[in-house]
């Protein structure tokens, strides 16, 4: 899979900054718990209400008439692991977009996030690696700062979903966990769709070994809005019993139910200590991949912006 | 049950569309993945299994409602024996004998007999035979009812609302006492027939049939309306109280007497009669019913203020068929009898050779419904010396001239309002006769003639009925074979012939003098002369020429029949007058004069009360008045099979006509209900669903 250039266009704006300092094995924009090991200049950011007056740089500000501070924390490299849901359920619209303008596949959609977010690691030094996964961890990418590794990780998010196959959310985000290593993060695309009631119990057992947990929950308008004329035989993407059902009537009451998943899965997601998102495929990616980085940089300060190191 | 046009029938594969469309809809449903199914399965699953139902329901409705088209338009109908009439429509008269002897009750194998708690009535089966006749009459009909107690009533005039005339059949009031005039109500509807506006007219009759309701009597009509006689045979066992004399107790002061008559038809045990004032027993007596008719005297206080009424009562029988005729009221008061004088003027030791023999036995054997006849026969000279104002009537029969002062204490008697009865003999000189007493005859007797091959008839050919001009009941009597007679002088204005000879001359003449009245028979009243005694038509011959000559009482003489209208006026000093009758239902009267008074339905005493205005009401005792059913209801004995006339269309008793009865509308009816419970089950179903 390639990244979408209009989208990679886009999201080249964007930063990543994590909310939390992470051990990085290479320097980097982001901010390391180890001060005063290797610290140096690193760029001038305009003066924010709130920032220490000490660090304003005089020099520059007679150079240029502008209110600039230095920069001279110690920046460590970021290491990200991106976790893609490969369950049958993402594969739906099988046909992919209904029309040039319509929803994506949700698959698609996931990948493209999780895609943006490793070429704008990749490209400012971070490590980025890719996780697939169905009720277990399938194929896994470790992550890796080298530019041509950003190839490795879009080929293994471009894997098309398993037809049919489960999902074990808790299974497979333990795993994750075992295998992301050290502090970092931990960017998950999934629709979620594991009923059980600590699904998402590993996003705590993440934060809590230092992890910055993102969670795109990518859900396709016809999920939430049941557009479905009349009656109509309702099939699962994994295996679930067919229902029939008239979709005009049930409507309410289904919509009644998406919402409070939606509701649930965003309040034990934060609770757990995680960036939630709401990826409707209807949405823009960049958008949502946009909110949050913003987010992020609002928690921490960061002021780091793609391909400035 | 059959179909008009069978061949629809076809369309009931029909059915098969909703079932059909139940299983494509399944199989042939849009299939749509959706990754959230499960989520979809929560929301769905408090209304599933009562959706389910709804499914159910909505597939039963939509298939019997294809069914119920189907068979709608196939024109069903079910094949009904009609009640009545031939399905055509019609203007049917409906008569119902609604006398006292329709009230005996149904029983097993037979129309009447031993009554027994809570059963019907012959009444009621009437009216519920003339209701299922009126349900088997089309639209279009037409239907009147006459009820056949008398008097005769009219209780649907003729109306082709028919339900209005069933709904009025549906009333039940209290046990009739009225006495029965079929002939009446027969002749009532006819009249009722006469207007119709439907050409098939109808007569239905419902009667016992009973030998008092005189079924022979009755014209029925001819030409053009047929008629259905509908008898409740069977002749159960009845007994009853029939009259009650009250007179003054010459032994005890104070006291009343009262000769009580039963008569029992059937086998019935002594039993017991009772005098009851309110709820207190004032005296009782055993009653020998295996004789048939017995008479006893019961004792009780003269009522010389206030309310005189008290009851007498029989013990109950479970075998005896009618109760209402088990209690009759009296008036402890002297008696309201009529005093008859029989002068005598050919005694003789053998009742039957002795002048007035016939008639004091007609006068023993008269109805007490007309109250009591008492007489007394005494010889000319013995009457002489009476006080003829003991006396209400006097009938001098065969008797010769009368003395000077006898003749003018005759005039004054007759003048002050008495009745005299001469009738003819060997021992009247006609001359003389004539010349004493001729102002006071209404017919002079000239002379004494054979009338060999002369018999006697109504006054004029064209007066048929079997009631004279005068009133009097003359009927019977055409055979009447006579060997001599009075020759009678052309009556004077104002007298009226009410019998005659058949060569045209007067028989019985009726006139008037003073405030009395007069009559003339020219014939004796034994077998001298005529076998008038041995007619049938002698003894109501007699019976009403007596009361026809009594003086106008203050009060009814006898009982009073149920339904009869009464002429009452306001005592003199009173203003109001108050009648309470003896269900204590009370009927006021604020004018003065007379007015008259007919809710004399309910049989039993009805007190009279009076009062100035602005006083409270008081008994007026010898007002009062007792209202009895009449004596001849209560012998239920059948009247023979007094078949409707040939000459008469008649109908089938049962009905019989089968006929069809579409049930389409109905099929219809339901299949709209059905097609309302589909919308709404859908609508349920959706509202359901979205729960």
């Amino acid at each position: 899979m390639s990244l979408d250039p209009d989208v990679a266009q886009r999201v080249q704006s964007l930063t990543l900054s994590a909310r939390r300092a992470v051990e990085g094995l290479l320097s980097g924009m982001h901010r390391s718990p180890h001060r005063g090991a290797s610290v140096v200049f690193v760029e001038h950011r305009e003066y924010r209400p709130g920032d220490d007056p000490r660090l304003l740089d005089w020099r520059a500000f007679a150079r240029t008439d502008r209110d600039v501070i230095k920069r001279f924390e110690q920046e460590t490299q970021l290491r990200a692991t991106l976790v893609l849901d490969r369950s049958g359920s993402m594969a739906y619209p099988k046909d992919g977009k209904r029309s040039k303008e319509g929803p994506a596949n949700k698959h698609t959609h996931a990948a493209t996030l999780l895609s943006a977010l490793a070429y704008v690691l990749i490209r400012q030094g971070d490590a980025a690696g890719a996780a697939l996964f169905t009720d277990e961890v399938g194929d896994v990418v470790p992550p890796r700062t080298r530019p041509a590794h950003l190839e490795t990780v879009l080929t293994a998010l471009a894997q098309p979903p398993e037809p049919g196959a489960p999902t074990d959310l808790r299974a497979a985000l333990y795993a994750v966990a075992e295998r992301a290593g050290r502090r970092g993060v931990v960017a998950i695309a999934s629709d979620l769709i594991d009923l059980q009631e600590d699904a998402l119990a590993p996003i705590a057992h993440l934060v809590s070994r230092g992890h910055e947990v993102i969670l795109f929950h990518v859900l396709h308008p016809d999920e939430i809005d049941l557009p479905f004329p009349g009656p109509t035989r309702f099939l699962g993407c994994e295996g679930e019993d067919a229902i029939d059902a008239d979709a005009d009537a049930v409507r309410r009451s289904y919509k009644r139910e998406i919402e409070a998943f939606i509701d649930t899965s965003r309040r034990r997601a934060v609770a757990a200590g995680a960036r939630y998102t709401l990826a409707r495929t209807d949405g823009r990616p960049e958008q949502q991949l946009s909110e949050v980085l913003a987010a992020g940089r609002r928690a921490t300060g960061s002021t780091g912006s793609p391909g400035s190191r | 049950m059959g179909f008009a046009t069978p061949l629809m029938l076809l369309g009931l594969l029909a059915a098969a569309v909703p079932v059909a469309a139940h299983l494509m809809r399944r199989r042939d449903l849009p299939r749509v993945e959706l990754p959230t199914v499960a989520l979809l399965s929560r929301a769905m699953a408090r209304s599933r299994r009562r959706v389910h139902v709804v499914d159910l329901l909505l597939l039963a409705a939509r298939i019997l409602l294809v069914v119920g088209l189907v068979v709608a338009v196939a024109d069903p109908f079910i094949e009904v024996r009609l009640a009545y009439g031939d399905g055509q429509a019609a203007s049917v008269a409906i008569v119902i004998d609604d006398s006292m002897s329709m009230e005996r009750p149904l029983v097993a194998g037979g129309a009447g007999g031993a009554r027994e708690a809570g059963e019907e009535t012959l009444a009621a089966l009437a009216r519920a035979e003339a209701q299922d006749a009126i349900d088997a009459l089309p639209e279009g009909s037409e239907v009147s009812v006459i009820l056949a107690g008398s008097p005769v009533r009219l209780l649907v005039p003729r109306t082709d609302d028919l339900e209005a005339a069933r709904l009025a059949l549906g009333g039940r009031g209290a046990p009739s006492a009225r006495a029965t005039d079929l002939p009446g109500a027969v002749a009532r509807a006819i009249r009722e027939l006469a207007g119709a506006g439907v050409e098939a007219r109808r007569l239905l009759v419902f009667t016992d049939g009973a030998a008092h309701a005189h079924v022979d009597d009755v014209r029925w009509p001819e030409g053009g309306i047929s008629v259905e006689d509908r008898r409740f045979e069977g002749q159960p066992d009845n007994r009853a109280i029939i009259a009650a004399e009250v007179a003054i107790d010459p032994t005890t002061p104070g006291q009343v007497s009262i000769a009580v008559h039963t008569r029992a038809h059937g086998d019935f045990p002594q039993t017991r009669v009772r005098l009851l004032q309110g709820d207190a027993e004032i005296d009782a007596r055993s009653v020998d019913l295996t004789t048939g008719s017995s008479r006893v005297t019961l004792h009780g206080p003269l009522a010389v203020d206030g309310d005189p009424s008290a009851r007498l009562v029989l013990d109950r029988d479970e075998g005896d068929a009618l109760a209402v005729d088990d209690e009759r009221a009296v008036l402890l008061r002297r008696s309201a009898a009529v005093r008859i004088l029989l002068v005598d003027g050919d005694p003789h030791p053998s009742r039957d050779r002795d002048e007035v023999g016939y008639l004091a036995r007609a006068l023993d054997l008269a109805p007490l419904d007309h109250g009591v006849l008492s007489y007394r026969v005494v010889d000319p000279d013995t009457a002489e010396a009476l006080d003829l104002a003991a006396w209400d009537v006097i009938v001098l029969a065969n008797v010769r001239v009368p003395s000077r002062q006898a003749t003018t204490r005759l005039y004054r008697f007759v003048e002050d309002g008495g009745g005299l009865l001469i009738t003819g003999g060997d021992r009247v000189e006609t001359g003389p006769y004539a010349a004493r007493l001729g102002e006071l005859l209404p017919a002079r007797p000239s002379a004494i003639a054979p009338s060999e091959g002369l018999s006697l008839a109504p006054p004029s050919p064209s007066a048929a009925a079997p009631v004279s001009a005068s009133g009097l009941r003359v009927s019977n009597l055409e055979g009447t074979v006579t060997t001599r007679r009075w020759v009678l002088d052309a009556p004077p204005t104002g007298a009226q012939v009410a019998l005659a000879f058949t060569d045209g001359s007067p028989a019985l003449v009726l006139g008037q003098f003073g405030s009395g009245r007069t009559a003339v028979l020219a014939v004796t009243l034994d077998a001298a002369w005529s076998d008038l005694p041995y007619q049938p038509g002698f003894l109501p011959l007699m019976v009403e020429l007596i009361e026809h000559l009594a003086p106008d009482g203050e009060r009814p003489r006898g009982a009073v029949v149920p339904g009869a209208a009464l002429e009452l006026a306001t005592p003199p000093g009173a203003d109001t007058m108050v009648i309470v009758g003896p269900d204590g239902s009370r009927h006021d009267y604020d004018e003065r004069g007379t007015f008259t008074f007919d809710e004399t339905v309910a049989p039993g005493a009805y007190r009279v009360l009076a009062a100035a205005r602005g006083a409270t009401p008081s008994d007026i005792g010898p007002a009062a008045f007792v209202v009895a059913p009449p004596s001849a209801e209560s012998d239920l004995t059948p009247g023979g099979p007094n078949e409707v006339p040939s000459s008469v269309e008649t109908q089938r008793a049962d009905g019989g006509t089968v006929a069809k009865r579409r049930i389409a509308p109905w099929l219809f009816l339901l299949a709209g209900l059905l097609a309302v419970a589909e919308g709404w089950l859908r609508m349920r179903r959706r509202a359901w669903a979205a729960r």
